[in-house]
């Protein structure tokens, strides 16, 4: 019987380390995206991508803690002056989604945050960047589109670069309303499989609703 | 009872490993070896999730429930990790954390010493890929937007880059750092040559004028280095429509791997008909090229590249004898020429990088003048294999070994007089570098290098050391300076008739200052150049030369300023160069030693381009000035003591973005139609006054003109050629 006792706690004892890692790991990611959507300062955004590389340390195995310090850079990157500045957040949110596609490969939301940082790129020097990122931008993008049509975020920032397009060629801007319109649809219907999933991007789509109106 | 037992071991294990039970705190500061706050620094417990960022001072506190031994790890971008054992006994543990820098990360300092960078976008480069492309003037030929920069001179008749007193063949291009010969395509005499490959294949230009890498060899002045770009990553096919003929790319791209193919033909005769041309065409140049790229990710760190090149080129034209112009020269050229390049990189061992490349370049000549058959071939083969690691301790190594094979091969043959003849040699080189980066404080970086040649055929070895030392001054200005001495074989028009020429050599020492800001750059350099066994040899009779030897001299020495301006206006982009050059040779069959015929004192070159919104168009002006170049005047007392007049030239041109992937490009040279004359030349005998009767040697036309409409295929129809023009 007193075998039995110490297999029982050993048992429990298994469960509680079991338990309480991947808890952790929820409860410090669930804690590091709340701080990351809350952030404000460039401080901030440098604090958080801290929380997430010390996460992304621990769990060499989940992609989650990588993209989301690699879209802190990308925000960085627009919160920065200067094209080298902009350049070196946008190269380290890059390596980071290069090293996340090993973790986690033909991710819809990894090829929708890489479409992200190509956009960055030609905002930075529209005139000779434009050409080439934003190809690769919007090829990136409609290739995280098929792999997860019901991916909002990837029709978000599709239809933003649509729309820049039409607008700096002269043209109508109707392809890019229609994408934005689809992006909408996307958002109201999504549910996360994953409490750690993407989920942002709503109230932005919602903010350019006016540029189709 | 037992029951009790076993939930009261249960509760007491889950009291013991529940983290929130008994916390201790750990703070401290992060500061640079300076003394100076690291801000945003992570401080964590390695393998923990315990850990926080240094704030604006500094500091940092954070808790934890581990106990026992546990590693703290402070880390921050540019700066070596830091690491301690701590012992998580007490309440409340203080650090201070001091982080040194890790200065191959920061890259604060750069060896900019003779060396224009155009890498990888917004880094510390001085232009672009792009920048090469939509100079005015240029008409997308590499060596012609590097002809603004400074250290160039004008040589309008060539086309080739004509570094800091030395001639043209003294500047070596290599692509994915494999030597390319035979660099610019097949030209009638005195008509510019264009670079043979298209600027768009290349991510990365590094145009040296001086004291450059170990790792590049039989360079006497410059190094062009030019990286090509790796994975397509989409779909598409592209077709050029110009005034000179057309072509079509087609771009696959996988997962892992890409594929480019090009073919290209172009034709002048239908251009040349049409404009008035200074040369008497029989058949205007036209040309065939087919090119493919093969790249492939062979694994997460690996990568291949591979590429080939065929061009064939003909054309036929008729010159007139200078003492009687009645009787016609009539020279019909040939070229075949293939490039073949391939290089596999790989991380191997303890984070060495493996690099081995191969390249091969065959280019066969037939040459037609009236009777005369001259056919010339060449082969070369270059291999290299090199090993690279950057060491934690702010130390970088670079070693590696390179074989050179070269062939060459000429028959002349006479029909009328059934007079043969042919030259020939076979050079085998081998070559080891070794060079290595050392940053002596996080400001001062220096760049050792030595590397030893041995050539098979004339049995003599080569020691050339390499020094380069960069200073950082301020936050934005820097002062390199650089040593090295270099050698070339002979030219192969010399070394065929005398295979024991040695190598030419020249010791090159440059003083550097360059400060940059955002957008802006400003650079200056004073550079002094020592020539030393060039090949020398006397005029024999009937135009041979005789009794070569490497006995030649010389010498330049120059100043060079430049000034880059993107920010100031908007959508604006300038670039001023100015280069002084005072240089004398004697080599070949000079009689003394002078001013050689390519160099001018003065040169300057004025590239300004302006992004116009509301016309969706780029227009671009280029202006340059060089002073008169010294020619030999055989009717006048003296040698090599006439100049020429100044020449200057204005380009133009305009590129509209008609639709997103539709663009069409114009441009033009000379709009103001100044008369440019790049040098005169002589009979070989005198006419019955007694004089030698000369002729200017101007470009063919006034003018030349362009017009080009890039079209481009793909699935998002928004990538265009404008990163090509």
């Amino acid at each position: 019987m007193k075998k039995l006792d110490l297999i029982l706690c050993a048992l429990f004892f298994s469960l509680i380390i079991a338990a309480t890692p991947s808890d952790a790991y929820e409860k410090a990611m669930q804690s590091a995206i709340e701080s990351l959507f809350s952030a404000e300062s460039l401080e901030d955004y440098q604090t958080v991508s801290n929380s997430f590389d010390r996460i992304a340390k621990k769990e060499a195995k989940k992609w989650h803690p990588i993209y989301y310090k690699a879209y802190a850079h990308v925000i960085m990157s627009t919160m920065i002056q200067g094209a080298t500045e902009k350049d070196d957040q946008l190269d380290a949110a890059m390596e980071l989604l290069i090293a996340a596609d090993e973790l986690s490969p033909n991710n819809s939301e990894l090829l929708t945050l890489e479409g992200f940082v190509h956009m960055i790129r030609v905002t930075i020097d529209p005139g000779s960047r434009g050409p080439e990122y934003a190809g690769q931008s919007m090829g990136a993008l409609q290739k995280a589109i098929g792999m997860n049509p019901k991916n909002p975020r990837a029709h978000m920032l599709l239809s933003d670069m649509q729309i820049g397009m039409a607008r700096f060629m002269g043209g109508d801007n109707s392809e890019g309303c229609a994408t934005l319109k689809k992006a909408l649809e996307l958002y109201e219907n999504e549910e996360a499989a994953n409490a750690l999933d993407p989920s942002w991007g709503k109230e932005w789509a919602l903010s350019k609703k006016g540029q189709c109106e | 009872m037992k029951m009790q037992y076993t939930l009261l071991l249960g509760l007491t294990l889950l009291l013991a490993y529940t983290p929130s039970m008994s916390q201790n705190w750990i703070k401290g500061t992060v500061e640079t070896a300076k003394g100076e706050a690291v801000i945003g620094a992570n401080i964590y417990l390695e393998d923990t999730y315990d850990g926080t960022s240094s704030d604006l001072e500094g500091r940092f506190l954070f808790q934890t429930g581990e106990k026992g031994a546990q590693i703290l790890i402070a880390s921050y971008l540019g700066f070596t990790d830091f690491k301690q054992t701590i012992d998580l006994e007490h309440d409340t543990l203080v650090i201070s954390i001091v982080l040194r820098e890790n200065a191959f990360e920061l890259q604060n300092v750069v060896i900019t010493a003779g060396a224009f960078e155009a890498g990888g976008e917004g880094k510390r480069e001085v232009l672009k890929p792009l920048d090469i492309l939509t100079t005015a003037g240029a008409t997308g030929d590499i060596a012609g937007a590097l002809n603004t920069l400074p250290g160039t001179q004008t040589v309008g008749e060539s086309g080739r880059l004509f570094v800091r007193g030395g001639e043209g063949y003294e500047t070596k291009t290599f692509i994915d750092g494999m030597q390319v010969m035979s660099f610019y395509s097949a030209a009638a005499p005195n008509t510019p040559g264009r670079s043979r490959f298209m600027p768009y294949m290349f991510s990365g230009t590094s145009f040296s004028t001086g004291g450059y890498s170990a790792e590049y060899g039989q360079a006497l002045s410059s190094a062009l280095i030019l990286n090509s770009k790796f994975l397509a990553t989409q779909n598409r096919t592209d077709i050029s429509l110009m005034s000179v003929g057309a072509d079509v790319g087609l771009t696959r791209a996988w997962e892992n791997a890409s594929l480019v193919g090009k073919v290209q033909y172009t034709n002048l005769d239908p251009y040349m008909g049409l404009i008035n041309q200074g040369i008497e065409w029989v058949d205007a140049p036209t040309s065939g090229e087919v090119s493919l790229a093969f790249r492939q990710k062979i694994s997460s760190s690996g990568i291949l590249k591979l590429f080939g090149n065929f061009n064939q080129t003909d054309f036929s034209l008729d010159r007139r004898d200078l003492l009687d112009p009645t009787q016609k020269t009539r020279t019909t050229i040939g070229n075949q020429y293939l490039y073949l390049n391939g290089i596999v990189q790989e991380v191997v061992g303890e984070d060495w990088t493996l690099k081995g490349g191969l390249s091969y370049t065959r280019s066969d000549d037939d040459i037609r003048l009236n009777e005369v058959v001259v056919a010339e071939e060449e082969a070369g083969l270059h291999a290299k294999l090199i090993l690279s690691k950057t060491f934690s301790n702010n130390t970088a190594l670079k070693i590696g070994a390179e074989y050179f094979d070269r062939q060459f091969v000429q028959h002349y043959h006479q029909s009328t007089d059934l007079f043969s003849n042919q030259y020939d040699f076979h050079e085998r080189l081998g070559a080891l570098f070794v060079e290595s980066d050392i940053y002596l404080t996080s400001s001062l970086l220096a760049r050792a290098g030595l590397r030893s040649e041995y050539s098979a055929l004339n049995q003599r070895f080569h020691l050339a050391p390499r020094l380069s030392l960069a200073l950082k001054t301020s936050a934005k200005g820097q002062v390199s300076i650089a040593y090295g001495r270099f050698q070339q074989a002979a030219e192969r028009r010399w070394l065929m008739v005398a295979n024991d020429l040695g190598a030419e050599k020249a010791d090159h020492y440059i003083l550097n200052y360059q400060l940059s800001d955002k957008g802006r750059t400003f650079r200056t350099e004073i550079f002094q150049k020592d020539y030393r066994d060039l090949v020398k040899f006397l005029p024999g009779a009937g135009q041979l030369a005789t009794d070569f030897s490497n006995t030649g001299m010389g010498y330049a020495h120059g100043l060079e300023l430049f000034w880059r301006d993107s920010k100031s206006l908007r959508n604006v982009d300038y670039w001023v160069s100015y280069s002084y050059l005072d240089t004398e040779r004697n080599y070949q069959d000079f009689s003394a030693q002078v001013s050689p015929h390519f160099a001018s004192k003065h040169n300057l070159s004025v590239v300004y381009k302006h992004f116009l919104n509301p016309i969706k168009s780029q227009v671009g002006f280029t202006y340059t000035f060089a002073s008169g170049r010294p020619y030999d005047d055989p009717n006048a007392a003296g040698f090599m003591n006439q100049r020429t007049p100044i020449y200057q030239d204005l380009s133009a041109n305009l590129s509209y973005l008609f639709r997103q992937n539709i663009i069409v490009h114009l441009s033009a040279s000379n709009v103001l139609g100044l008369d440019q004359i790049f040098g005169y030349e002589f009979a070989h005998a005198m006419d019955e006054t007694g004089r030698y009767p000369s002729k200017a040697i101007r470009p063919p036309a006034k003018r030349f003109l362009f017009l080009g409409v890039f079209i481009t295929l793909s699935k998002e129809k928004t990538m265009n050629q404008l990163p090509n023009l």
